[in-house]
């Protein structure tokens, strides 16, 4: 999410597509029965390819809407969840061949509804974790977070983020600074869809079951309501807001239920408040984005016409 | 030039971890039984272990199902003589892509070659 951020693409609700990814790569390792911690690793390897492709998609798509990618980025999410709906739901077991038949519908084509991932269930987490007081806290997970947010700030360092700076500060300065910016934004896209994709599996296989047809549709909402609630904004995000943002965005789930019981007697307000504050943020930030870039753009065009009247001015005087 | 080695010395190292997550990962069923024939059949329960896992046991003429993971395995079978005398066989095992490993315990405590089979898997 933070590197489409920095190549000034906004925030990237097409992250589902790399969700979709990681789903499908999940489905066949759970088929071919490989299982643990080589299901997890195997999976993440299958599931580069699809992102890299759904990534480019979404890039070349992205730079047919300069200034409107979130907009695109989320319509584009439902389009892909569409074909990925086809190919899941008639694909496999017809086209694609599935030799678990306990995966499929009892119609012999298509995935169940709830793909059981017990094998690989905790796979990550539990390779290193540590005891303190019955709670178990997954030190292997946390180090590749760690890795990735590394990878993060490492990325933004080098030749290709450099360059993804440059094109989000001014796309036209960049290209005549011999910047190739399609091709800069294809790739800070498909760097995104990878990771979005990495991120769905540590996500599944902590929780153990995936739900074929809906558990990558709330990701691209969930995490940047997160990233938001962290403080970011969607031309401006760190490691930080992402962290901060998921441990503060996490905390509304546990607190806004009781919150809800202790205040107005239901739970289920509670559940209420949270929808209406992390989408609220959401909402409001966006707005904001707006608001300020539409001031930028006026401000703009006022200097420029001082400008120009000030050169009509003095060539008048001449 | 460089580039071009960098991506197939990649893409050649991501293939092989690939398959070496593929063979290690890959989840075999088992199945024991412990049926003998004939007057030479020992009767008698055993115990046994798959790669040092929890022990189970099998009734005489009794069928058990595990499942291991990976392609080396080692199986432990433990049984009492007639005369109380707990007696323990070690025996080393090949599990094989889309096979079902059929192990007879009798052929094991034997010490009979054929003790494991393979079972094309649908």
């Amino acid at each position: 999410m933070l590197i489409p951020i920095v190549a000034g693409m906004g925030l990237n609700f097409g992250i589902v597509l790399g969700a979709m990814a990681g789903q499908i790569a999940l489905i066949f390792i759970t088929d071919w029965h490989i299982i643990g911690i080589q299901g997890i690793f195997l999976a993440t390897i299958i599931s580069i390819p699809f992102s890299v492709l759904l990534g480019i998609l979404a890039g070349k798509i992205l730079n047919k809407a300069k200034g409107r990618e979130m907009i695109t980025s989320m319509i584009l999410g439902f389009f892909i969840n569409g074909v990925y709906q086809l190919v899941v739901l008639y694909g496999m077991g017809n086209i694609i061949h599935i030799t678990d038949k306990k995966l499929l519908l009892s119609r012999g084509y298509g995935v169940r509804n709830a793909v059981d991932l017990i094998n690989v269930r905790r796979g990550l987490d539990s390779l290193i974790n540590l005891k303190i007081y019955n709670v178990e806290i997954p030190i292997f997970t946390l180090l590749i977070i760690a890795g990735l947010g590394f990878f993060t700030i490492w990325f933004r360092k080098t030749k290709l983020g450099q360059d993804m700076r440059a094109v989000g500060q001014d796309m036209e300065v960049a290209r005549s600074s011999g910047i190739n910016v399609p091709k800069t934004r294809v790739l800070a896209i498909v760097i995104s869809t990878v990771l979005a994709g990495f991120g769905q599996i540590i996500y599944l296989q902590n929780i153990g079951t995936m739900n074929t047809y809906n558990s990558h549709e709330q990701i691209g909402m969930f995490s940047i309501a997160a990233l938001l609630v962290g403080g970011a904004s969607s031309s401006k995000a760190t490691i930080f807001n992402a962290i901060s943002g998921v441990i503060l965005f996490h905390m509304l789930f546990i607190v806004s239920p009781n919150a809800g019981k202790n205040i107005m007697g239901s739970a289920e307000i509670g559940e209420y408040f949270r929808v209406f504050i992390s989408y609220g943020i959401v909402a409001l930030t966006l707005v904001l984005h707006q608001w300020r870039r539409k001031k930028e753009k006026e401000y703009k065009r006022k200097k420029e016409m001082e400008a120009i009247m000030k050169g009509e001015l003095n060539e008048k005087n001449i | 030039m460089k580039k071009i080695f960098n991506w197939i010395f990649l893409l050649i190292f991501v293939l092989i971890m690939s398959t070496i997550f593929f063979f290690t990962g890959k989840q075999h069923k088992v199945l024991l039984t412990n049926k003998g024939k004939g007057e030479n059949a020992i009767k008698t329960n055993v115990v046994y272990s798959i790669d040092n896992q929890k022990t189970k046991k099998i009734r005489y003429r009794k069928k058990s199902s595990y499942y291991i993971k990976g392609i080396n395995h080692v199986i432990k079978v433990s049984y009492k003589l007639e005369n109380e005398k707990e007696v323990e066989i070690e025996k080393e095992f090949k599990a094989k892509i889309s096979a079902i490993e059929q192990i007879d315990i009798q052929k094991i405590i034997k010490e009979e070659k054929d003790w494991i089979t393979y079972k094309k898997s649908k």
